[in-house]
């Protein structure tokens, strides 16, 4: 699905000159050369492939980046909207398409309505990676499975790690209940009512859900063991969390930082890691290549494993 | 041998007043089931949100205008194979060049807006067509009866001067 959103000069450079499982993210801009990143690294789109000369770089126009959401909408583009005005899409195969372009407010100037003149495209090519999360698997295990906040700057591969805890659970046997609130589709990539990645037995996922309304709803229709959800940002995030273990529920989440050093700098997470929210904190880096497994810490910062 | 040569001048000419009787009928059936088509879509674009392909697919099974489950076929054909195609194949003769490439702007420029905008897209559309199923409404009105009769009336006029 992934190639058949492009147009076919492109289509062709990706499928003859790249290989797709070391793709990492194509970035298009209006007016500008094309951007790849493979294997954490960035090059420039060339009609032989990949290159670091500018002067070479095939170069997006706004037709193409229109095309590009056409193409990904399957001509629905009124049908995909919800998402669109969030600032992302989710095609089938579980790739995200994040969009900037003009924001349309409605009259009240309140709700967004739509995005249109798309100018830039980041397009997140997710990987599954089979047991990456293993090694520290077995320190998020205690009588039960504790609350753990992984952590790691964008691009690192804290999603995959996450949808690889989901399924090492059910790998492991362990029979609980786990939710996959799925924001942004990423974590499970659901698409037209199927997740695009095998998470395992005991998964039930919300997609497209604030977190509030997930928590909430989620606890109440579904009695899950272990919540999973990506990208905890703000004060209403950590309320949601803090109501979720007050019902007894277990949480694992993300959140954009560079270490917890950081991550104690950030507005409202002092308190977070003060109050022991958390029982574990997985920090990813790219030191040995994307998901190096920088630390597993305990709640009072003591460092149990290192990849 | 003459009695046998004055039918079949006589049927001969008949059937060309009925094809051009079922031309313009044709035309005029093409046009409103076109219509009700994106009628459809935008009903069920603004209720359901549903995907072009669902709905052009659904219709195309519904269909009894045969003109137009071809023209469905092809843009279903269009529509799954985006990469490729940049126009829709539209076969058949009973439109003309002109009202083809207005059916072809028409589908080709579905599905590119939010709801609100796709919406008022294919209104202004339905008026285009509108336009078009009531022209070759009255055409058939006009023509088409006349053109039987005048078949019949020329069929008989044939076999009194060859009598």
């Amino acid at each position: 699905m992934l190639l058949k959103i492009f147009p076919y000069e492109i289509q062709a450079v990706l499928k003859d000159k790249i290989d797709l499982n070391e793709l990492n993210e194509i970035r298009l801009r209006v007016n500008q050369p094309i951007v790849v990143n493979v294997k954490g690294k960035p090059y420039y789109l060339a009609s032989y492939g990949l290159t670091s000369k500018r002067v070479d770089a095939l170069t997006a126009s706004f037709e193409m980046l229109s095309g590009i959401i056409y193409s990904a909408s399957e001509a629905s583009v009124y049908a995909i909207n919800n998402q669109l005005k969030e600032g992302f899409i989710t095609i089938k195969g579980g790739y995200r398409l994040g969009v900037v372009g003009e924001v349309v407010y409605d009259e009240n100037h309140s709700n967004i309505q739509t995005i249109k003149n798309i100018s830039s495209i980041n397009i997140r090519v997710p990987h599954y990676i089979k047991n990456c999360s293993k090694n520290a698997f077995k320190y998020l295990i205690e009588d039960g499975f504790l609350n753990t906040l992984i952590i790691s700057p964008p691009g690192v591969g804290k999603t995959t790690f996450l949808r690889d805890i989901i399924h090492q659970i059910s790998l492991n046997e362990y029979a609980l209940n786990c939710l996959v609130l799925d924001e942004r589709y990423e974590i499970a990539g659901m698409f037209d009512g199927e997740t695009q990645y095998e998470l395992g037995t005991f998964v039930d996922v919300m997609s497209g859900v604030d977190k509030k309304y997930g928590f909430e709803i989620g606890i109440r229709s579904m009695s899950p063991n272990i919540i999973f959800t990506d990208e905890l940002a703000t004060i209403e995030d950590i309320k949601a969390i803090e109501y979720a273990s007050a019902c007894g529920v277990n949480i694992v989440a993300t959140i954009h930082s560079k270490n917890i050093t950081a991550l104690k700098n950030k507005p409202h997470f002092t308190k977070v890691v003060q109050d022991k929210l958390f029982d574990r904190y997985v920090v990813l880096s790219m030191r040995n290549g994307l998901g190096t497994i920088e630390g597993v810490y305990d709640s009072s910062l003591n460092l149990l494993y290192r990849d | 041998m003459k009695i046998m040569l004055l039918v079949l001048i006589f049927v001969g000419v008949i059937y060309l007043g009925i094809s051009i009787n079922n031309y313009y009928n044709n035309r005029k059936k093409f046009f409103k089931e076109f219509h009700n088509f994106l009628e459809y879509l935008k009903l069920h674009i603004v209720f359901q949100n549903t995907k072009l392909k669902n709905l052009v697919e659904d219709f195309e099974s519904k269909c009894q205008n045969k003109h137009l489950r071809e023209l469905l076929s092809s843009y279903y054909d269009y529509l799954g194979n985006l990469d490729k195609n940049n126009e829709i194949d539209i076969d058949f003769k009973i439109i003309t060049n002109e009202e083809k490439l207005l059916i072809n702007k028409i589908l080709l420029n579905l599905g590119r807006l939010s709801c609100g905008g796709e919406v008022a897209s294919i209104s202004n559309a339905v008026l285009d067509v509108k336009t078009l199923y009531d022209s070759s409404s009255l055409t058939h009105q006009k023509f088409g009866p006349m053109s039987i009769k005048l078949s019949i009336s020329l069929g008989l006029l044939f076999i009194i001067i060859l009598i």
